[in-house]
């Protein structure tokens, strides 16, 4: 086990550092010189350009370092992401890291909160789909997954919002001040994956249940809790967990568009504000801390896979 | 192929009501946005203050925004945006992905190596952040949004298509192209490429409608089409501000999305199911909750009486008896319906005997052993005759009541010993919960109980901590074999208990299901294809053919003197007869 | 005519074959006789080119397959029947594309009438009859899959089979019939076959020289009567032990 957890645990590595080559090479996206697309957002619009110097941009582009060759750049800011500086706001002038880390407790939260959300729909839906597969149960839970899938997570956000604040006034329509506040965001983002999760499960127990094994357990006499639950559930979980990573992926980037719907103070909405002020570094910061946040939970389920299933050995990869 | 596929939609179609109409208002969505520019005459730019925010009615049937504009013509000529860049964005993922999986599946090795780092750095962004990320970057727009979608989409789809391409890359009939001179071009092509048009076709409709989702998810948040420009999740955005006083205009967009991704996710899925061809299960009612739910008194007061007296009766009358028992297929969607499949089987298990059923694929010998452990399953039913067991009728019994003796007073030892045992459980866990479940063993003995059985069938006590995919597949054969007996049962059924193990390995399986016949005083019921295996085995020999008993006797003297000609031809077909007595070392 | 000469096989840590040597003359009949995990099909794929041998070399009248232009000569004479005749055949195609496949590759020139009759001939050396050309495999019985793969192995015209447990997955009578119709075959156009086996009856009744592995050895070679008859090798010896006699002869 120790031995498997540092196999994943380097090949985790090595793939967050590929993700810093990449966000690193995303800033080259920004069209044209990104120094004076900065320097020019941040003019009042209507201001003269002309106020802007020559002496401007050299400053701007000395900050970003855009003056060195590729690779001398890409290791410089690499020193300054591994002792944890992601940069300065180009708006507030504080380091990103400290504005993310402000925040992230936030995400998190709703993060979580979804998660229970999804597993409380997705497991039981999946079981009933599965075992009445064909009758109208499952019809039911079949069309109402779909409809989860195919629901944009905004537009039932923005539902739920007219619905229970706006007609019924029940709950706040905005915000994390009130701990009800919680409710809807968390109900959207888990709805949306709980549909996904729910047909993956249904597929994997049905697979499960036509197993031999399941057959000889049967014929051992073992009664429906104890065949259901100890012999088929478990080895069905283990295709639903290798998608888990669909699951957190949804959850992680569903949450910059529901927290813009909810203004849910988290890191999602930060960076949709950063967006609108082309605010580059906290761009660039934030889709770094998403994906190292992604990598953790990837290397997280890892560990959980191994646990779940002892057929994994250590040259084996769970996913692929 | 395609007109299979075909066939089965509108055979599926049929009479699925949700589908029709799903499927019409779609179209009929998706016709009246391609034809925008003649369904509608109004601007879908203009503002008109003269009309803010006017409910549905006759001159505008969604209503009008809060600049004036017609909601209708927005989400007409909207739609064109929105599907317009979904479709663009499908076509280059598909041919992006297939390509590259494809090459790398087939090629392997060092491009396959980096494809996959590739891949793997590119799948551990979260998928929106990431195109909302590219799309931030190059400043919107419907080029920045395209490249971001097709960015984030193509490495799942390339890393599919790879999977497939590996799979079939082994398939037998891959192998057996390359040995017959088939060029790589030709088998990429003809083998893999056209094997896998279905599932690529049916994926890319599947993903048409997330890329729609993540179009209107990035134009929502403001990275799409600079406004006034229509799009639906930008029109739904701007919507949100007057939502107390129009919910029309939240809610034309936000349909019109639901209703495009619901149409294609769900005839991706009914494609899915046609292309794959799953096996429709048979129905798990024993599963279901109302069974589960029921617990009823007075039947538990006459199972417990049931057993006491089959208790009594065990030493004396058959163990199982069938008296010309028929079963046939019933199922109107199958094609076998109708078929016998046991064709008025008579046959008796005495206490302490071994009886030998021979029969080749197809013989209904399998079925026997279900209907043994009272496990038949539709679409097989009964056509007639009596099951008793142990001098009990079973015709009323029902799942719980087979439930009570499977394990304990029948057991099965069944034929591919790699799929017998649960893998995620340990050894230990597989043959103690025989013994909890049934109680037949009191739960202080059970431990001795449990190392016990595992001697008797030659096995070491540290299997009882390992998984079934650390033992071989005789050691399996042998866990089976003692979950069997762990409650020392008094009829053992054998479904071909050796077949999927080697020369050696059978031998041994052989002498120790011999053994513990002594031992316990087992009926065994021995069921095979393999002469020789039941030669050595049985007392009493049944000869089943097409669900017929074709002879029965003593082993010895219907091997003798076979009477049936099937038997004859059957005893002709061993391999080695021939030779072996020249050969002479038998 | 074939000849293997110390060939290794590993895969990652394990060694799958070690140094086995074979020779296939023209006509014979040469049984491989190993239990699962001997590595004998391993060997098949060795000597088919599917798989390639870390040592040792295979050679093929006399030129080795290591080389890219002999290999290629030799890919038409050396054809394989693998044991799962349902996963050999391409699900979606029919018995005739099947066919037709090795035949447009080796004789692409043959065409219509003339192709026709090839296809016939190629049926009827397998007793199966033209109406089996237009079903899918789905409609055929695991035997009659087996034929149509045996069929398609003789397409190229080729002088050596290996059979890579063709009957395993066969109920007795159905093995039996194939097995005199390989056997029917051998004699009539003078075929070889390298016939890979867990089935000490079955090899002993078709083979002529026949060799023992365990785990990737060879222990004992020689022709079948030696070999199976009076037993010397104790792994042997044990094999002999432990399978079934017939019955009848039993006790």
């Amino acid at each position: 086990m120790a031995y498997y957890a540092l196999r994943r645990a380097l090949a985790a590595i090595a793939v967050l550092f590929g993700t810093t080559v990449v966000v690193f090479l995303l800033l080259r996206l920004i069209p044209g010189d990104p120094a004076t697309a900065v320097l020019l957002t941040m003019v009042t619009p209507g201001a003269d350009t002309a106020q802007i110097t020559r002496g401007d941009i050299e400053a701007l582009r000395a900050q970003l370092g855009l003056a060195d060759p590729f690779p001398v750049q890409y290791l410089r800011w690499l020193g300054e992401i591994l002792s944890g500086n992601l940069g300065t706001s180009l708006r507030s002038r504080q380091p990103i890291a400290e504005e993310l880390a402000d925040r992230l407790p936030a995400t998190l939260e709703l993060a979580g909160a979804a998660l229970v959300v999804m597993l409380l729909i997705a497991i039981p839906s999946g079981i009933l789909g599965a075992l009445y597969s064909g009758r109208p149960a499952d019809h039911v839970t079949r069309m109402l997954s779909l409809v989860g899938d195919s629901m944009p997570g905004f537009f039932l956000g923005v539902l739920l919002i007219y619905l229970f604040a706006i007609q019924l006034g029940w709950l706040p329509a905005i915000g994390r001040s009130d701990p009800a506040g919680i409710v809807m965001p968390a109900l959207t983002l888990g709805l949306g994956v709980a549909a996904t999760t729910s047909r993956l499960l249904r597929a994997s127990l049905l697979d499960t249940l036509a197993q031999p094994y399941i057959l000889m357990a049967e014929a051992k006499g073992m009664p429906r809790g104890v065949l259901l639950f100890r012999h088929a559930l478990r080895p069905a979980l283990i295709p639903v967990l290798t998608s888990s990573s669909l699951v957190a992926g949804g959850l992680l980037g569903g949450a910059a568009v529901i927290e813009t719907v909810f203004a849910w103070p988290g890191i999602g909405r930060y960076m949709i504000e950063a967006i609108a002020g082309r605010d580059y570094p906290v761009i660039q910061g934030f889709t770094l801390a998403m994906a190292s946040l992604f990598v953790a939970i990837n290397f997280g389920v890892d560990l959980l896979y191994r646990l779940l299933d002892p057929r994994i050995r250590v040259e084996e990869a769970p996913r692929g | 192929m395609a007109e299979r596929t075909w066939r089965r939609f509108t055979a599926r179609l049929r009479g699925d009501l949700i589908g029709i109409l799903l499927l019409s208002l779609a179209l009929l969505l998706v016709g009246m946005v391609l034809a925008a520019p003649w369904v509608t005459v109004e601007n879908p730019v203009e503002t008109n203050f003269s009309r803010v925010l006017l409910p549905p009615g006759p001159a505008h049937w969604l209503g009008t925004d809060d600049f004036g504009r017609d909601v209708l013509a927005r989400l007409l000529h909207g739609g064109r945006a929105s599907l317009s860049i979904a479709v663009i964005a499908v076509m280059i993922v598909m041919a992006v992905g297939v390509t590259i999986g494809l090459i790398a599946g087939f090629l392997g090795g060092v491009v396959d190596l980096i494809v996959t780092k590739v891949i793997d750095v590119l799948l551990a962004f979260p998928r929106l952040v990431l195109a909302i990320a590219v799309a931030a970057l190059m400043g919107g727009g419907i080029l920045p949004l395209i490249i971001a979608i097709s960015i984030v989409a193509w490495p799942a789809y390339a890393r599919i298509i790879r999977g497939f391409t590996l799979q079939i890359r082994n398939e037998g009939y891959v192998l057996a192209a390359r040995c017959l001179g088939t060029p790589t071009w030709k088998i990429l092509l003809h083998h893999i490429a056209l094997t896998l048009i279905g599932p690529i076709l049916v994926l890319g409709l599947l993903d048409l409608g997330s890329l729609i989702l993540a179009v209107s998810a990035l134009s929502f948040l403001g990275l799409g089409i600079a406004p006034p420009a229509p799009e639906w999740g930008a029109m739904l955005n701007e919507g949100r501000t007057s939502m107390d006083e129009a919910p029309w205009l939240v809610l034309a967009p936000g349909c019109a999305i639901l209703i495009v991704v619901l149409a294609l996710n769900y005839f991706g899925d009914v494609l899915r199911d046609g292309a794959e061809g799953r096996p429709t299960h048979g129905p798990r009612h024993w599963l279901r909750c109302p069974a589960i739910l029921r617990w009823d008194r007075g039947r538990q007061a006459e199972r417990t009486a049931r057993w006491d007296r089959m208790e009594q009766r065990v030493r004396a009358a058959p163990l199982l008896e069938l008296d010309t028992v028929s079963v046939r297929v019933a199922d109107a969607r199958s094609p076998y319906d109708g078929r016998v499949i046991l064709d008025q089987v008579s046959l008796a298990i005495r206490p302490g005997e071994c009886l030998g059923l021979i029969g080749e694929s197809g013989s209904g010998k399998s079925t026997m052993a279900m209907l043994a452990l009272g496990l038949m399953r539709p679409p097989l039913t009964f056509g007639g005759g009596r099951v008793l067991v142990c001098g009990e009728d079973t015709a009323a019994w029902d799942w719980d009541d087979w439930q009570a003796l499977r394990g304990r007073f029948v057991s099965l030892v069944n034929q591919d010993p790699l799929s017998a045992l649960n893998p995620v459980l340990p050894i230990g866990e597989q043959i103690r919960e025989v013994m909890r479940i049934h109680r037949a063993i009191p739960a202080a003995a059970q431990e001795e109980r449990l190392r016990e059985v595992l001697a008797d069938v030659d096995l070491p006590a540290r299997v009882i901590a390992q998984y079934p995919h650390e033992l071989s597949g005789g050691m399996r054969q042998r866990v089976v074999i003692a979950m069997a007996v762990a409650n020392r049962p008094a009829l053992l059924i054998a479904d071909e208990p050796t077949t999927a193990l080697d020369v050696t390995t059978q031998a041994r399986v052989l002498d120790l299901l011999l053994r513990l016949q002594q031992r316990y005083g087992l009926g065994l019921l021995f069921i095979s294809h393999d002469l020789r295996v039941v030669a050595r085995v049985a007392d009493r020999v049944v000869v089943l053919r097409e669900g017929k008993v074709v002879e029965a006797g003593e082993t010895r003297a219907t091997f003798g003197a076979p009477q049936a000609a099937y038997t004859r031809v059957l005893m002709a077909a061993v391999p080695g007869r021939r030779r072996i007595a020249t050969a002479g070392g038998f | 005519m074939l000849s293997v000469a110390g060939v290794s096989k590993r895969f990652g840590s394990r060694l799958v074959l070690n140094d086995v040597s074979l020779e296939v003359g023209p006509g014979e009949i040469v049984g491989v006789l190993g239990m699962s995990g001997s590595g004998k099909s391993t060997l098949a794929n060795c000597i088919l080119g599917l798989n390639r041998p870390d040592g040792g070399t295979i050679s093929w009248r006399g030129r080795s397959l290591a080389e890219r232009s002999d290999r290629q000569a030799a890919r038409r004479e050396i054809q394989p029947v693998f044991q799962d005749p349902r996963a050999s055949l391409n699900p979606r195609w029919t018995v005739r594309r099947s066919l037709c496949e090795p035949l447009d590759n080796w004789f692409p020139r043959i065409r219509g009438g003339e192709r026709e009759g090839r296809l016939r001939a190629l049926l009827d050396a397998v007793a199966l009859t033209p109406d089996h050309l237009d079903r899918n495999p789905h409609e055929l019985s695991t035997g009659q899959c087996q034929r149509v793969c045996l069929a398609r192995a003789l397409a190229p015209q080729p002088a050596l089979l290996v059979l890579d447990e063709p009957l395993s997955a066969l109920d007795v009578s159905v093995q039996a019939t194939l097995l005199d119709m390989l056997r029917n075959l051998q004699e009539r156009d003078g075929l070889a076959y390298l016939f890979i086996s867990h089935d000490i009856a079955v090899v002993a009744e078709l083979c002529q020289n026949v060799l023992v592995l365990e785990h990737g050895c060879v222990v004992d070679q020689g022709p079948v009567a030696a070999v199976l008859g009076t037993p010397t090798h104790p792994y042997t010896k044990s094999l002999l032990r432990d399978s079934l006699a017939m019955p009848g002869s039993a006790n």
